[in-house]
């Protein structure tokens, strides 16, 4: 799941990188993704634990680097959602926004790390060390702030939205934040039964638990700042659209008759098909009242209703829509 | 007719403009915008072929106390169409020609008075004369902003999410 998690967030950066640099995204969704991608690396699943500890010292200070950088990573995951969806004028001047609410974060988070006495790589840090109060300190601090920052992203990305995507998106990430606010708790019980002493078939369960939770919540995370790009991608394709304009293209050959000889072709693969499509639609409905071809074969009729339908945005039959007035 | 994009025109872009329709307008928006700048009620007819001449889609009746736009039966989507190019005209201000061709239909029986009445049409031959141009000009601009154009104006939230 963790390495699932990785290779998804990797091609969400590179296609959130893409959106910011052409058409003005915003920065805190790709610094999030960034980040998220190093400290996701920095798990072990890419490259052994041991090996990337083992540059920086070799005892476990990898442990912390990764979990500044999750923190860092969902903060930027917050900035984002709050500043696209967050209605309340005063959310803007916030001060868990500031810059420097994160740098005070992540200080609480490195100040307890630094007290405890260090030992040798191990990829089961927490267990084997939990028992130190300085470690359990910092990894409980980590948690509790993982989880406030994941409980305020849940509370502000659900709710309905006028755009459909920015909807989807914000209610997987929500969701996603969810279960990594459970997998925080989850996390924070299981160590406080550690450090008090419990060693029981609960404690195992808590931290079994803990992985499916916090990294589906992760993959989640990932996968809703991956729906714009996604959806961007489906409209510029506009594949549906390309497959009607070629589809009329064959069924009324008379069109032929009457354009440039590579009308086709650029029909098909030019540039905003929804328009080319509905020009096209229209071009048959005027062959048709000019008188050049009555009748077409059913499955031409057929395919052009199809088409139409594609296009339109209203189901009302035309004769009620005329005799409505809307207020403007 | 090849499949060449229009490309709106100044002033079917100005013109749109000045109707000041919602961010997702429908037709019931557009025909109040266009009631409220003709200045007139609007009525819409739908025709048999037989009333209409050979090569022409649809007409813009201009009478005293209101408006009326004859289509000819088709596809609901070519129609509508066929209704924002006379909505082209009458936003753009056109003044038709007398309505001379109208009476051989019996059209205006019940209106006894010819003075004032005029029309204009949407023919389907091309190249159309200048007046025609901008109507048609107008009515794909129209129909962008009622369907193709739909998803084009992004919200603050959109941008962010990176749509
Ligand atoms: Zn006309």
């Amino acid at each position: 799941m963790i390495q699932a998690a990785f290779w998804l967030l990797t091609v969400v950066f590179v296609a959130r990188l893409y959106l910011v640099a052409r058409h003005n995204a915003s920065t805190a969704f790709l610094g999030a993704t960034g980040v998220g991608v190093v400290g996701l690396f920095c798990t072990g699943q890419i490259v052994p634990e041991s090996t990337l500890d083992a540059l920086i010292g070799g005892t476990n200070w990898l442990h912390l680097v990764r979990n500044l950088l999750v923190t860092a990573a969902v903060w930027l995951v917050r900035e984002g959602v709050f500043s696209a969806l967050s209605t309340e004028p005063e959310t803007k001047q916030r001060v868990t926004r500031r810059p420097l609410f994160l740098a005070a974060l992540l200080l609480a988070i490195v100040i307890p790390f630094t007290l405890q006495s260090f030992v040798p790589t191990t990829d089961a840090f927490i267990p084997e060390t939990v028992h130190q109060p300085a470690v359990y300190v910092y990894a409980t601090v980590y948690m509790a702030v993982l989880g406030g920052l994941g409980l305020s992203v849940l509370r502000v990305s659900i709710g309905p939205r006028d755009s459909r995507t920015v909807r989807a998106s914000a209610t997987v990430v929500g969701i996603g934040m969810g279960l990594m606010v459970l997998g925080c708790i989850d996390e924070i019980i299981y160590m406080s039964l550690r450090f008090a002493g419990f060693s029981s078939s609960l404690t195992d369960m808590a931290y079994l638990l803990f992985t499916p939770f916090f990294y589906s919540g992760i993959l989640l995370t990932s996968l809703g700042l991956g729906i714009p790009p996604m959806v961007r991608l489906w409209r510029r394709l506009a594949l549906v659209d390309r497959f009607w304009i070629l589809v009329l293209h064959c069924k009324f050959p008379a069109l032929k008759a009457q354009g440039e000889r590579f009308a086709f072709a650029v029909d098909v693969l030019g540039p905003r098909p929804a328009e080319r499509l509905y020009t096209l639609v229209i071009a048959i409905g005027d062959l048709r009242a000019a008188g050049q071809q009555a009748k077409y074969s059913p499955a031409a009729e057929r395919a052009l209703v199809l088409a139409q339908r594609r296009l339109t945005n209203t189901f009302e039959p035309l004769g009620l829509e005329l005799r409505k007035r809307a207020e403007i | 007719m090849g499949n060449q994009l229009l490309e709106p025109t100044e002033l079917s872009l100005r013109t749109i403009e000045s109707l000041q329709l919602p961010a997702s307008p429908t037709l019931p928006h557009l025909i109040s915008a266009v009631e409220r700048a003709y200045g007139k009620p609007l009525e819409f007819d739908e025709v048999a072929d037989e009333v209409l001449a050979d090569g022409v889609t649809g007409r813009w009746v201009d009478m005293p106390a209101r408006g009326l736009i004859q289509y000819r039966r088709g596809h609901a989507f070519w129609c509508r169409h066929v209704i924002l190019h006379e909505f082209g005209h009458i936003l753009l201000g056109h003044k038709g020609e007398p309505a001379d061709g109208l009476e051989s239909a019996g059209f205006f029986s019940g209106v006894g008075k010819r003075r004032g009445i005029s029309w204009m049409c949407r023919p389907t031959a091309i190249p159309l004369e200048e007046a025609e141009q901008a109507a048609e000009n107008l009515a794909y601009a129209l129909a962008q902003r009622l369907v193709t154009g739909q998803d084009t104006c992004v919200s603050n939230a959109e941008r962010i999410f990176g749509l």
